[in-house]
C-alpha cells in the first residue's frame, strides 16, 4: 500500500495578506518500499509536503490515504500514524537531550509504551543499524562528532520501527565522507528492512546516485516526477527552477553534443560510474 | 623568519606555528581533557587572493576561521591579520572590522526586519556618519545584487538571498578580507551558485581577500590556493590542481574530488590517456575528444 495524496493543498495564514499556497492541489502515490528524493529550491513546499505525511500539518483541502485509510477521518489515530512514519528533521542532533546516547535513543520507544526490556532491545538494534560504535553507547551525545550525533538522532527515530522514514536534508553540513556514509546507510536500511525512505535534499549528485524516484517541487506543485534519468534530462527547466543537474550529466550532454558517441540515442549519465562506463564503452568500441 | 610590519602586511593573514586547544573542565573547574583543535599550523594568505580551506568535520577548519576573526586566540604561535596580532586585546575590534565573517546558518546572522537596515548595522556600530552609511549600504547591496530588495523583510528571502544580505552587511564595513565558514552548506543549488559568484566578484573586482571554507570541492576549482586540514594539521596545500592531483592524499584525509575531476581520475585508472587533475569540463572534453 503506501500513501495516496488526493488533491492536497495547504495554505499558510489563509484569509490574511500573508496568505501563501505552500502546497497547491498535489495528487500522487507513494508505494511501500520506494526510495524517493524530494528536491526543490528554498520555499518550494518540500518541507510543508513531508510534514503532511505524518500528520504534523493538516491539509487545508484534499486528503491523504495511508494504507488505504483516510488519515483525516475522525476515528483515525494520528498517534499510530506517527509511530509508522518516522520523521528526521534538519539538524536532528539539535534535538539530542539525554545524558547518554542509549537513553536518548530509548526515549522514543519508551514513549510508545514499550516496557524497559523491549525498549532496550530496540535501542540496541537501532544503534547497530546505524553502525554506531558500541563503546560509545553510554557516552554523552554531546561528546560525539557531528556525523555520530546525526546517526544517534536517526537511531532515535529508527528505534520506533517506522515503516516510512522521512529525512529533511539529512546530509546538510556533513563532510563528503559523512555524506557518502549516511546515504549508504539509508540505502542499506531501505534494502534490508524494506522501509520506504523519503529524502529532502539539495544535493543533486547524491540524489542521482541513490534514489529510484525523484519528485521536483516548485511553487507548491510537483514539477517533475520520475527516475533520475527522466528528471535530469530536463536540465534547462530545472535550472529555471533554481535547481541543477549533476555535473556529470551536463558534461555527458556536452560530449553527446560534440559527437563523441557514435550511438545517436545515447542518454546523458547521472552518476560518475555511469559516465565512466559509457565513455569506456565508446573508446573500447574504436580500439 | 624575521618580519617587520611592512613585509608582514603583504599577507592579509599570516600564522606561524599556531596551536589552539580546547580545555574541557568538570563542574569543579578541573581540567578533564585537552583537545588540540589546531596543531602547529602555518598559514599565509596574500592580499587579494581567493584561498580555500577543506577538511572533514572536526578537522579544525572552523577553529582556524574563528582565530582569524579573533573570536578565539591561539594558545601558541603568532597570528597576524592585516598586520595586527590577534592576541592583543586592543587589536580585536579593528581586526573584526577588516576581516568579516559569514557563517553557515543564514537565519542566525540577520538582525533587522528590513534588508537595508540590516546592511547598515555594521557601519552604524562603527560610528560612520549617516551620509557615508547610505553610500556604503547602496554600494554593498548593489555589489551582492540585493539593492532591489532593500525595503524587503529578510524573512521573505531565500537562504541564498539572506546570505547575500549578510555579505552586504560585512561589505558595508569595507573589510579587506571576508571569511566564509561553510556559507553555502544550507543553500539550494541556485543559492550556492549565487553566494559563490558574489564572493568571486568581490574578490576579482574589488580586491577583497576571500577565505572560503567548504565541503563542496567544486566550489574551489577556481581558487588561487588550497589548504587541506586533518586532525588540526595542514596536511596538503597548493593550487587546486596540485591538491586534487594528489588522489592518494585526498583519499587518506577523507576528502573528495569535484565530480568532473573524479570522472577523469577514474578514466585515467582505466587506462585512458588523460592529464592528471583535470579541473574543468572543457579540459575533460578536450582530452576525451583527443583520445577518441
Amino acid at each position: 500500500m503506501g500513501f495516496i495524496l488526493d488533491h492536497l493543498s495547504y495554505t499558510y495564514q489563509p484569509g490574511t495578506a500573508y496568505e501563501v499556497h505552500a502546497i497547491d492541489d498535489i495528487s500522487l502515490k507513494i508505494d511501500d518500499g520506494e526510495f524517493i528524493g524530494l528536491i526543490g529550491h528554498t520555499g518550494s513546499g518540500k518541507s510543508t509536503l513531508v510534514q503532511h505525511l505524518n500528520g504534523l500539518l493538516k491539509a487545508t483541502s484534499g486528503t491523504i490515504y495511508y494504507n488505504g485509510q483516510d488519515i483525516y477521518d475522525k476515528d483515525y489515530s494520528l498517534h499510530d500514524l506517527r509511530m509508522e512514519v518516522g520523521m528526521v528533521f534538519q539538524y536532528p542532533e539539535n534535538q539530542l537531550f539525554e545524558e547518554t546516547v542509549m537513553k536518548d535513543v530509548m526515549f522514543g520507544p519508551k514513549n510508545q509504551g514499550l516496557d524497559e526490556k523491549e525498549a532496550t532491545l530496540r535501542t540496541y538494534d537501532a544503534l547497530r543499524k546505524v553502525h554506531f560504535p558500541e563503546d560509545s553507547f553510554d557516552q554523552s551525545p554531546f561528546a560525539l562528532s557531528g556525523g555520530e550525533q546525526r546517526r544517534a538522532a536517526i537511531a532515535g527515530v529508527l528505534a520506533m520501527k517506522p515503516n516510512t522514514l522521512i529525512l529533511d536534508e539529512p546530509t546538510a553540513g556533513l563532510d563528503p565522507q559523512g555524506r557518502d556514509e549516511l546515504f549508504a546507510l539509508l540505502r542499506e536500511l531501505h534494502d534490508n528492512s524494506g522501509i520506504t525512505v523519503i529524502i529532502v535534499s539539495h544535493s543533486m549528485e547524491d540524489v542521482a546516485e541513490y534514489v529510484g524516484r525523484i519528485l521536483v517541487m516548485n511553487d507548491g506543485h510537483v514539477a517533475f516526477d520520475g527516475t533520475p534519468h527522466e528528471v535530469f534530462s530536463h536540465g534547462k527547466e530545472l535550472s529555471e527552477l533554481s535547481l541543477s543537474v549533476p555535473a556529470v550529466t551536463t558534461f555527458t550532454e556536452h560530449l553527446i553534443g560534440h559527437g563523441f558517441f557514435h550511438d545517436d540515442n545515447i542518454k546523458p549519465a547521472v552518476t560518475v560510474e555511469e559516465a565512466e562506463g559509457r565513455i569506456l564503452a565508446e573508446l573500447g568500441r574504436r580500439s | 623568519m624575521s618580519t617587520n610590519a611592512a613585509s608582514n602586511f603583504q599577507n592579509i593573514i599570516s600564522g606561524k606555528q599556531l596551536v589552539c586547544e580546547y580545555f574541557r573542565r568538570d563542574e569543579n573547574g578541573n581540567v578533564e581533557s585537552i583537545d588540540t583543535a589546531i596543531d602547529h599550523v602555518d598559514i599565509e594568505v596574500a592580499r587579494g587572493k581567493f584561498v580555500g580551506i577543506i577538511g572533514h568535520n572536526g578537522c579544525g577548519k572552523s577553529t582556524l576561521a574563528k582565530n582569524i576573526n579573533a573570536l578565539l586566540t591561539p594558545s601558541e604561535g603568532v597570528l597576524t591579520v592585516c598586520g595586527m596580532d590577534t592576541a592583543k586585546e586592543e587589536n580585536r575590534l579593528p581586526i573584526r572590522r577588516r576581516a568579516g565573517m559569514i557563517f553557515q546558518n543564514p537565519d542566525n546572522q540577520i538582525i533587522s526586519s528590513v534588508v537595508e537596515e540590516d546592511a547598515a548595522f555594521g557601519p552604524e556600530n562603527l560610528g560612520v556618519p549617516t551620509d557615508e552609511i547610505r553610500k556604503r549600504v547602496k554600494n554593498a547591496l548593489t555589489s551582492v545584487g540585493m539593492w532591489e530588495k532593500r525595503k524587503a523583510s529578510p524573512n521573505h528571502l531565500s537562504g541564498g538571498q539572506k546570505q547575500r544580505v549578510a555579505i552586504a552587511g560585512v561589505m558595508a564595513m569595507e573589510p579587506e578580507c571576508i571569511i566564509f565558514d561553510e556559507a553555502t552548506a544550507m543553500l539550494d543549488p541556485e543559492g550556492r551558485r549565487d553566494v559563490l559568484s558574489v564572493a568571486q566578484t568581490l574578490n576579482r573586482e574589488r580586491g577583497v581577500t576571500i577565505l572560503w571554507i567548504t565541503h563542496y570541492m567544486e566550489e574551489l576549482v577556481e581558487a588561487d590556493y588550497l589548504y587541506a586540514m586533518d586532525k588540526g594539521k595542514v596536511v596538503m596545500q597548493g593550487t587546486p590542481r596540485e591538491v586534487f592531483a594528489d588522489t592518494e592524499g585526498i583519499r587518506k584525509h577523507h576528502l573528495a574530488l569535484p565530480q568532473i575531476t573524479l570522472l577523469a581520475e577514474k578514466l585515467r585508472e582505466d587506462g585512458v590517456d588523460l592529464p592528471p587533475a583535470v579541473l574543468t569540463e572543457e579540459e575533460l572534453l578536450d582530452g576525451l575528444m583527443k583520445v577518441r
